[in-house]
């Protein structure tokens, strides 16, 4: 169980830091709707499962 | 004596999580290597897109395995599950689709080895060289098999996780060096490039990706604790590959887009080696295109080479052992003749089954050379299996309407009539059949390959079974067990019960030398014993942790004999039908139980004579009490 949480952790970390980079690198270019969406979402769903996982911690 | 005996356990003996998820990761992540170019040949800009689709199907897909095989943990998968929800006959049908799927996925994974190994010899990257590789990577395989070289898991494990650095880090460089958004959205094309019916086909083909989602169900049987690390698992390997999947077509459509060559609107990534495309090795092109040069350059080529190789070798190898296990299921419910679990009188391997599903037909798909043919060929099979595993799981539910006692669930579902719908069965379901429907309306060479593959095992089978088994088609026949030439009684299959104290080391001890001569495996079962006013799945961490250490002592102990021991830890609200369950469940030839004389607690003596009562009226198989032997004083 413990490692299956760090896996999670590390698959969202992931997630976060693909995120981050599509924003950045989205943002470097000038700008473009398909770059901020995907970049937003994954942020946001690596956020949201460490969070998730988090609360199911505690 | 037994804390002595704990501390010899390798840990990577207990199949839990981590080893499940490493060996399907190890599986599905090679996929990546050639469904890229494959899939680009159809969905051109649309890529992205389609993988996105195609990683939807799969995550519904691996909700149904999960729960399938948490209540069904055995080898087989979705033909298992047809069996318990329909019968022998859709039963053989998913299992010969899967034998489908298996021999493809030989012949591709084992065709794409000499394309990443070109980095080092360029002709490996066309015909005839690479059909001239695959097939020498087969027979090797195949070679290695028969004489039954054992996979190495620590391997797998270090692969899988090296796999997974890699691909983030080429998303990541990507991300850096060549991701543009506006070239993705130029990419696109609508109902031209690609068309309509290519983006309709390009979904199934997708799916190829997704290669080895039997694995974990395949695997379950030998896994400790399969209704929590078989979901655990699942979950993983879905949240790993939506991760790589979506973003590395999001870079190589950036780094190789869509443009006019030769009069035609396509990527450099759908393109033959012929043409100067990369289809043969996408993640080399790649490589090639992340703008880097010199040194580094080649220092990434080489090391993305050598591990693609690597990945898909031994994604070849764990294709030739899912061909043997399916073809040796197959012929123990007698859906085929026995002949093909009949076991080298050396070796101890299936020979026939290996040389003829693992070697011979993969080699003579490869013969063409054609890599799209491969690729629609395999999307047949696996999406006509797939069907199969979602109808099965939504027909199990139906015959579960009554029943509360489920440990573990699939989200998510919907409450109707009394039936507890899982949408997302019946939605993978319907998006998987509209696949299959699709390869075969569009690709005519598939469609006729295919369904004769389909038909010919059909006709086969209904010979087999009305003139030599002489059987219903529909109803399971289970094979004898597969005695050797000069023993009468012979015990290879043997489920030992494990409960805290002396009479289970005692039985184990007694099954260990019976298996020890006959190199026979034990299943040690732990049964956690749940109070019917606690849900199944309640948190017990005492118990929990005390079985663990039971089980770990129960390897420890066949260690010492020489003998495998493999270990099942099962909740159930009372211990006697769950091991009557096991041993119908696993075919067990007999049950070893320990009995005490008089030294044990109130506890042990309320809970194993009426387990043992109970097994000795139920069971499917022969019974051996063994007494625990009293403590001589000193």
């Amino acid at each position: 169980m413990i490692w299956y949480r760090r896996a999670i952790l590390v698959f969202s970390g992931c997630f976060v830091l693909i995120g981050l980079a599509l924003l950045v690198v989205t943002a470097a270019n000038g700008g473009g709707l398909v770059g901020f969406v995907l970049g937003g979402l994954f942020v946001a769903l690596g956020v949201g499962r460490i969070q998730l996982e988090r609360k199911r911690g505690t | 004596m037994p804390s002595r005996r704990r501390r010899e356990v390798e840990l990577e003996r207990v199949l839990g999580t981590p080893a499940l998820f490493a060996t399907a990761y190890g599986n599905v992540g090679s996929s990546i290597y050639y469904a890229l170019g494959l899939t680009a040949v159809y969905a051109l800009g649309l890529t992205p897109l389609v993988f996105l689709i195609a990683g939807i199907v799969f995550a519904m897909t691996a909700a149904t395995y999960a729960e399938g095989t948490v209540l069904y943990p055995e080898a087989g998968g979705s033909s298992s599950f047809a069996r318990h929800a329909f019968n022998e006959v859709v039963s053989f049908g998913a299992a010969w689709a899967q034998m489908l799927v298996y021999v493809v996925t030989v012949a591709t994974s084992a065709f794409f080895v000499p394309h990443y190994l070109s980095i080092f010899w360029e002709p490996l990257k066309t015909n005839p060289w690479d059909i001239i590789g695959g097939a020498v990577v087969i027979v090797i395989l195949v070679t290695l098999n028969i004489v039954g070289v054992q996979e190495a898991a620590k391997l797998s494990i270090v692969l899988a996780v090296l796999d997974f650095a890699t691909q983030v880090l080429l998303v990541l460089l990507g991300m850096f060096l060549v991701f543009s958004p506006t070239i993705l959205v130029d990419n696109i094309h609508w109902g031209v490039a690609p068309t309509w019916s290519n983006l309709a086909l390009a979904v199934p083909v997708a799916m190829l990706a997704y290669t080895g989602v039997e694995t974990v169900s395949n695997l379950a049987e030998e896994a400790r604790e399969p209704a929590r690390s078989v979901p655990d698992a699942y979950k993983l390997v879905a949240g790993a590959v939506f991760a790589i999947y979506l973003t590395l077509p999001l870079v190589a459509l950036s780094a190789l887009p869509v443009k006019m060559i030769d009069g035609h609107l396509t990527t450099l990534l759908a393109l033959p080696p012929e043409q100067g495309g990369y289809a043969n090795d996408p993640i080399l092109g790649l490589v090639q295109n992340l703008g880097l040069t010199g040194g580094i350059l080649r220092v990434l080529e080489v090391y993305v080479g050598i591990l693609a190789a690597t990945i898909l070798f031994i994604a070849t190898n764990a294709g030739v052992i899912g061909a043997s296990r399916v073809t040796y299921s197959m012929a123990s419910y007698r859906q085929i003749p026995e002949v093909f679990r009949r076991l080298h009188p050396t070796f101890k391997t299936p020979v026939l089954s290996l040389v003829l599903f693992a070697g011979i037909l993969p080699v003579l798909i490869i013969l063409p050379g054609d890599v799209n043919f491969v690729g629609t060929l395999y999307s047949f099979g696996a999406t006509l299996s797939f069907t199969v595993a979602h109808a099965s799981l939504v027909r199990l539910r139906m015959k579960q309407r009554d029943s509360s006692d489920v440990f573990y669930r699939g989200r998510p579902n919907l409450m109707i009539g009394g039936i507890l719908w899982p949408l997302f069965a019946i939605v993978g379901g319907i998006a998987t059949g509209a696949s299959f429907l699709v390869i075969v309306y569009e690709n005519p060479t598939t469609r006729w390959v295919g369904l004769g593959w389909i038909l010919s095992g059909l006709a086969f089978y209904v010979v087999y079974r009305s003139r030599f088994v002489k059987a219903s088609l529909t109803h399971t026949v289970k094979a004898p067990p597969a005695y050797g030439p000069a023993l009468a009684l012979e015990y290879r299959r043997l489920l030992v019960p494990i409960v805290a104290g002396q009479p289970s080391d005692d039985a184990l001890d007694v099954a260990c030398s019976l298996a020890a001569e006959r190199g026979a495996r034990i299943v040690a079962l732990n049964v956690l014993e749940v109070p019917l006013g606690r849900p199944l799945d309640d948190a017990l961490p005492e118990l929990e942790d005390a079985a663990n250490d039971e089980l770990d002592e129960a390897i420890a102990i066949g260690d010492s004999y020489g003998v495998r021991v493999l270990d099942r830890l099962v909740r159930a609200r009372s211990a006697g039908p769950a091991i009557v369950e096991e041993a119908e469940q696993r075919g067990s030839e007999i049950i070893v139980l320990g009995t005490p004389q008089k030294t044990l607690t109130v506890t042990q003596r309320a809970v194993f004579g009426r387990t043992v009562d109970y097994v000795l009226r139920n069971a499917p198989c022969r019974v051996m009490v063994t007494a625990a032997r009293e403590e001589v004083p000193a």
